[in-house]
This record gives structure tokens, C-alpha cells and sequence, in this order.
């Protein structure tokens, strides 16, 4: 959790006192911070099992190429001339933008879903959460 | 049958349909937990349809078309990320909610978070956080119904606001949150349909009849305009202002209460697996409205076939658009669904709130839970529906977009509730001082820096660099209050259950 907190500080740093920064790095800065805590977060959420570990890859993997999507966003901008060619209609940051950062995270729902006996809730968990309500050590709030 | 006579038949029988569900939901609940959890008895496409529609409420479809008018791409940075908010909300807590709602008795949001803390002062932060966020964000569903009904039956917008909140009134008070379960699959499958049809008629009008030719038309007539910053990645508002709203949207999705509490809801493990799927997936059909509307309409407007909207008034692109471009029966049901929407995520946030003053407020300060617990929740009902519908005229007064006043509310929740809940049961290190300072701070900045980019009025004290979401900094403040005070406050001893929950 120190590493959200070192991303968090960095991307208020990159809003209130960046003004120096080229504002290209400033964005790839807070685009990273921003990849950065949510895949530390979604791998927290992965058992450490030896049967998650090629998960925890995917996930790693996956949350590394969402930041690279950002950044090409930021880059493909920034390199745009009119008269390049429009896939779809569009920039092509823009498609990116669209198709990148939107579809691409679908992949992890895809990834949840696979492994979602294995890694997430396994049926020995499940049943074990089972027996605890059914031997009554649930405690009534308040 | 005119046009007009054709909508208004589709709109009255949709919301006889959500009148009868309500009926039909009150004979259903029977108990507290029936109100407020539905008996924890949802399964997979209730859960995953009542996940989804709660979130696209007059947000999506009013202010959302509103927004991409005013500002262009820079909104698809909200809704887009949202759709990822549903499933990331599923990776990070829907097992723990889950446990919880199994091994306690959690009904709301805040005994999740007192019973993880084991802290009465965290319940009664998280309670004061919902009341607050709860009447923001219910204004903004009544200024979205408002603005529908005003356009669409050529009403005072007061008479339409108070017309829409009675009909919520009546639902709600009576089903309780099985009344909103149930109407979001009907409507949720309206929506759907609607937001696919929409899309393709939008793209396919912008595109002289050739939908393919739509985006490229957009661009062409955009550039020529000289509003090229309008279809770049990042709009109008620019990188740094769509990078916040990525966060915001997608991490700050995780803490809002009206989506991760239909959790507690679910039936099994395999509802909490399918359902965020189920959300991101329909949730995504629907937003096509969202982003195809507001660039139509626009598209018209710089073409000279449409009449440019006045300032201030950019929430009608989706009314004007509906009403004069598309067919009268799909007119009929996507403004049917628009109502849904709106009354359903009234009716989760109603139910929410009325959690929060007959459970949550007397157990952290009286220590003991009110008697009649299902008759106060229909009272707490019918007053939070009233203070909200004040709230929601005098913003109108004040000339707020439905969308600026909604991603206020959803940068209320996500500061308070992501440290607190997503941060707080992924890290058993997380103490109760670290929570309450966490949400304290969100809630101060958030509130701080909106009131300061608005007063006084003719000279504002302060404005966020490069427009940067104030929720994106009340966020990402309080998350690392949270981390810092909880690595310096005492290591909280957790109930054994509590443990195992939070590690599981």
C-alpha cells in the first residue's frame, strides 16, 4: 500500500506544482499513477496461491500495457498532423483513446472470469465460509 | 395516433408497468432486510442490471449527451471509465461484501464499514457522507427528469421536477429497494435497446443515411468549425482534466454506495462472479446513446439543421435530438427509459438514505437500533425525497448542469468511500482513524474546491489547474490521508470473522 501512496502523492504533485513540467511528461506521469494504483490494487484481490501466479502475470501483464495505451494517447496527440490518415472517422488518438482504454480493460473481466475458481473464490473457500455461518458464528451488528 | 399521442401512450404504460412493479414489490417486503437488501436473494441479472442502471441515470442519458455538447471527447472520459468502475468494483470488493453480508448482519454500507472498523464513529462518518452525497446526487435526477418532462410536455420545470419526484415517492416508499431491483431489469433491457437504436440513428443522420460515414463526417464538419480540440482524445477540457476523470470514474466507481451495496444483495458466489460482467457489458450498450447524441446534435447545430442551444442549456441535446430526429415509437421508449432511469437510481438512493436515518445514525449515536424499523424507513423516505427536490431548485436556480452537480456527487462518495471501503477491506493495516480522517478530507476538499471555483460569483477565489476533476484531487487527497494516518496510528486488533473476511 506504500506504493499507492508514493502514485498518489506524485499525481498531486503533477496537478499543483507541475506547472514547470512539459506537460507531455506531466500527463505520462499521472497516466502511470494512475495504471499503477489500480493494478497494485486488482492483484491484491488475486490469492497467492502457486495456482495464481500465471494469473497474477496476466494481470500484471495487462495493467502494464493499460498504462502503455495511456501513454500512446498522450503520444499519438501530440504527433498528429492534419492530412494523416482517420481510422474510423477519427485521430487516431482518438480511436485509441476510444478502442484502447475503453475495450482493452475488458480483458480483465475476461481474465475474472477464467479464473475466477482458481484464483479469486475457490470452492474450498467457498465451503469453508459455509461451515462458519452454519456452526452460527455469525454475529448480529450493532 | 399523432406523434406526440403515440409517445405519451409508450411513456404511460411504462410507467404503469413501474407502478405495478411497485405494488407488486410491496407485498414482497416484509422486513428490514427485505427494504434494504432485497433479502439478500439477487441473483445474477438482477444484480448485474440493477448495478448498471443505478449508475446510468440522468447522469448518462441527459447530462452525459449534454457534457459531449459541450465539451466533446473530454466526456467520454467519464462515462467510459464508469462502465470499467462496475467490473473493477467486482475485482476489488464483491467477494469481501459477500463474505461480510454472509458471516454479519450487514444491511447498509455504513454496518459493513463499523463492523470492519469496529468503530461507531466510522459508522456515523459514512452515514453523514451518504446523507450528503444522497441529496447531491438525487438533485441531479430530479434536474434530469425536470429537464426531460419541461422539453417534452412543455411544463414549468418546478411542476416537472415535483410531477417526477412524486412518482419515485410512490414506488419507493412503499417496494423499497425490491421495487428498484426489479424495475431496473425492465428498464435496464429498454435502455439497452434504446442506446443501440440511438447510436445508429445518430451516426447514421451525421452520416447523410450512411452510418459509416458518421465519425468521419463529425470530424470533417468539427474541423472546419474550428472545434477540432472537441473531437481530439482529450476534448475540450484537455489531458490532465480526462486523465483525472479516468481516475475518478473507474477507481472512484468502487466507492459508490448505490452500486457496491447491491453486493450485499447477492445470492451466491456465482452471482458476485457474473453479475460485474453482466453490468460492464450492458452498461456499455447503453452509453452509446450517451456519446452518439451529444456529437449529433452538435453535428446539426454547425450544419445549420438544428438551432444552436443557449448557454446553460446543453442538458436538452438528448431531448431535442429524441424529439426531432427519431422515430416517434423509439422516442416513446427511449424517454420511458430515460424516466426509468431516472426513478430507478432515485429509488436506490432514497433507499440508501433512509438506511442511514433509521439504522446507521440511531445505532452510532443511540446504541440501539429504532423499533418499526420498516415504518421509519418509508417516513426517512418521503422526507429525503422532499429535502432533495429543494436541493435540486435551487441548483437549478444557481444554473448547474446535470452533469457538473452529478460528478460532484459521484466525487463526494468515491473520496469518502474508496479509502474507506475499497482501501480499508483490501488492507488489514487500515484503522478506523485513518477511515474517519480519510473521509473528513475528502469531503473538505471536494465540497472546498467546488465552492471555490463558483464564489463569489463575480470573481471566483480559485480554479483547479488545467481543469482538473476537484473529485480526482478529493480522491486522490484522501487516499493518501488514509495510508499516512493509519501507518501512524495504532495497528487495530480485528475480530477473528473480520480477518478472515478481509483476507480472503
Amino acid at each position: 500500500m506504500v506504493g499507492v501512496a508514493i502514485f498518489t502523492a506524485v499525481m498531486l504533485l503533477m496537478v499543483f506544482i507541475g506547472e514547470s513540467i512539459p506537460m507531455v511528461v506531466r500527463t505520462i506521469v499521472y497516466a502511470v499513477c494512475v495504471a499503477g494504483i489500480m493494478g497494485v490494487l486488482a492483484l491484491k484481490n488475486l490469492l497467492s496461491s502457486e495456482s495464481a501466479a500465471v494469473f497474477r502475470k496476466f494481470f500484471g501483464v495487462g495493467y502494464l500495457i493499460f498504462g502503455g495505451i495511456l501513454i500512446s494517447v498522450i503520444l499519438l496527440d501530440i504527433s498528429f498532423v492534419p492530412g494523416y490518415s482517420l481510422p474510423l472517422g477519427m485521430e487516431p488518438a482518438t480511436a485509441m483513446a476510444v478502442f484502447g482504454v475503453t475495450f482493452f480493460p475488458f480483458i480483465f473481466i475476461i481474465l475474472w472470469l477464467v479464473g475466477f475458481e482458481r484464483v479469486i473464490v475457490t470452492p474450498e473457500k467457498e465451503k469453508h465460509l459455509k461451515g462458519l455461518v452454519e456452526k452460527g458464528e455469525d454475529q448480529p451488528n450493532g | 395516433m399523432d406523434d406526440r399521442t403515440l409517445m405519451l401512450s409508450i411513456i404511460a404504460a411504462y410507467m404503469l408497468s413501474c407502478l405495478g412493479i411497485g405494488v407488486w414489490a410491496a407485498k414482497q417486503t416484509k422486513s428490514s432486510s427485505d427494504f434494504f437488501v432485497a433479502g439478500k436473494s439477487a441473483g445474477i441479472v438482477v444484480m448485474g442490471f440493477a448495478s448498471f442502471s443505478t449508475v446510468l441515470s440522468g447522469f448518462g442519458f441527459i447530462g452525459g449527451p449534454g457534457l459531449v455538447y459541450k465539451f466533446g471527447t473530454s466526456s467520454f472520459w467519464i462515462c467510459l471509465p464508469a462502465a470499467l468502475g462496475l467490473s473493477f468494483s467486482g475485482i476489488l470488493l464483491a467477494k469481501r461484501f459477500k463474505t461480510f453480508a454472509e458471516l454479519f448482519d450487514i444491511l447498509t454500507l455504513p454496518d459493513a464499514v463499523a463492523k470492519r472498523y469496529n468503530s461507531e464513529v466510522c459508522r456515523l462518518t459514512a452515514a453523514v457522507v451518504i446523507l450528503i452525497g444522497v441529496i447531491a446526487y438525487l438533485g441531479t435526477n430530479i434536474l434530469a427528469f425536470g429537464a426531460v418532462a419541461a422539453t417534452f410536455f412543455d411544463i414549468n420545470f418546478t411542476t416537472a421536477a415535483i410531477i417526477g419526484m412524486t412518482v419515485v415517492i410512490g414506488y419507493a416508499v412503499f417496494g423499497g429497494i425490491i421495487a428498484g431491483l426489479y424495475t431496473d431489469v425492465f428498464q435496464g433491457t429498454l435502455m439497452m435497446f434504446a442506446g443501440v437504436a440511438v447510436f445508429w440513428i445518430a451516426l447514421t443522420t451525421v452520416g447523410d443515411g450512411n452510418f459509416f460515414a458518421g465519425t468521419r463526417n463529425i470530424t470533417d464538419v468539427f474541423t472546419a468549425a474550428g472545434q477540432k480540440n472537441a473531437i481530439g482524445p482529450w476534448g475540450v477540457l484537455g489531458p490532465m482534466a480526462c486523465l483525472s476523470y479516468l481516475f475518478l470514474f473507474q477507481f472512484g466507481g468502487t466507492g459508490q454506495p448505490h452500486t457496491i451495496t447491491k453486493m450485499f444483495m447477492a445470492r451466491d458466489f456465482k452471482t458476485v462472479k457474473w453479475s460485474p460482467a453482466l453490468a460492464a457489458i450492458a452498461y456499455m450498450l447503453c452509453v452509446l446513446l450517451w456519446v452518439s447524441v451529444g456529437f449529433a446534435m452538435k453535428y446539426l447545430v454547425l450544419t445549420g439543421a438544428a438551432e444552436a442551444l443557449p448557454v446553460g442549456h446543453e442538458d436538452n441535446a438528448a431531448p431535442r435530438f429524441l424529439m426531432d430526429h427519431t422515430p416517434a415509437w423509439l422516442a416513446g421508449i427511449v424517454f420511458s427509459g430515460l424516466f426509468a432511469a431516472i426513478m430507478s437510481t432515485a429509488d436506490s438512493f432514497l433507499n440508501i438514505g433512509a438506511g442511514v436515518f433509521v439504522r446507521d445514525i440511531p445505532r452510532a449515536i443511540l446504541k440501539r437500533p429504532v423499533k418499526n424499523e420498516l415504518v421509519w424507513a418509508r417516513t426517512a423516505t418521503f422526507i429525503i425525497a422532499i429535502a432533495a427536490t429543494f436541493f435540486a431548485l435551487w441548483a437549478k436556480k444557481h444554473g448547474d448542469l446535470i452533469a457538473i452537480l452529478g460528478i460532484f456527487g459521484w466525487g463526494l462518495f468515491a473520496a469518502a468511500f474508496v479509502p474507506m471501503v475499497t482501501i480499508g477491506f483490501n488492507w488489514k493495516r487500515a484503522t478506523w482513524q485513518g477511515a474517519v480522517a480519510a473521509a473528513v478530507t475528502g469531503l473538505v476538499v471536494n465540497v472546498g474546491l467546488d465552492l471555490a471555483s463558483k464564489y463569489p460569483r463575480e470573481a471566483p477565489l480559485y480554479f483547479v489547474p488545467n481543469a482538473v476533476s476537484a473529485g480526482a484531487i478529493a480522491l486522490t487527497a484522501s487516499v493518501l490521508v488514509m495510508i499516512i494516518v493509519s501507518l501512524s496510528t495504532k495497528p487495530q486488533t480485528l475480530d477473528p470473522l473480520v480477518e478472515e473476511a478481509v483476507d480472503y
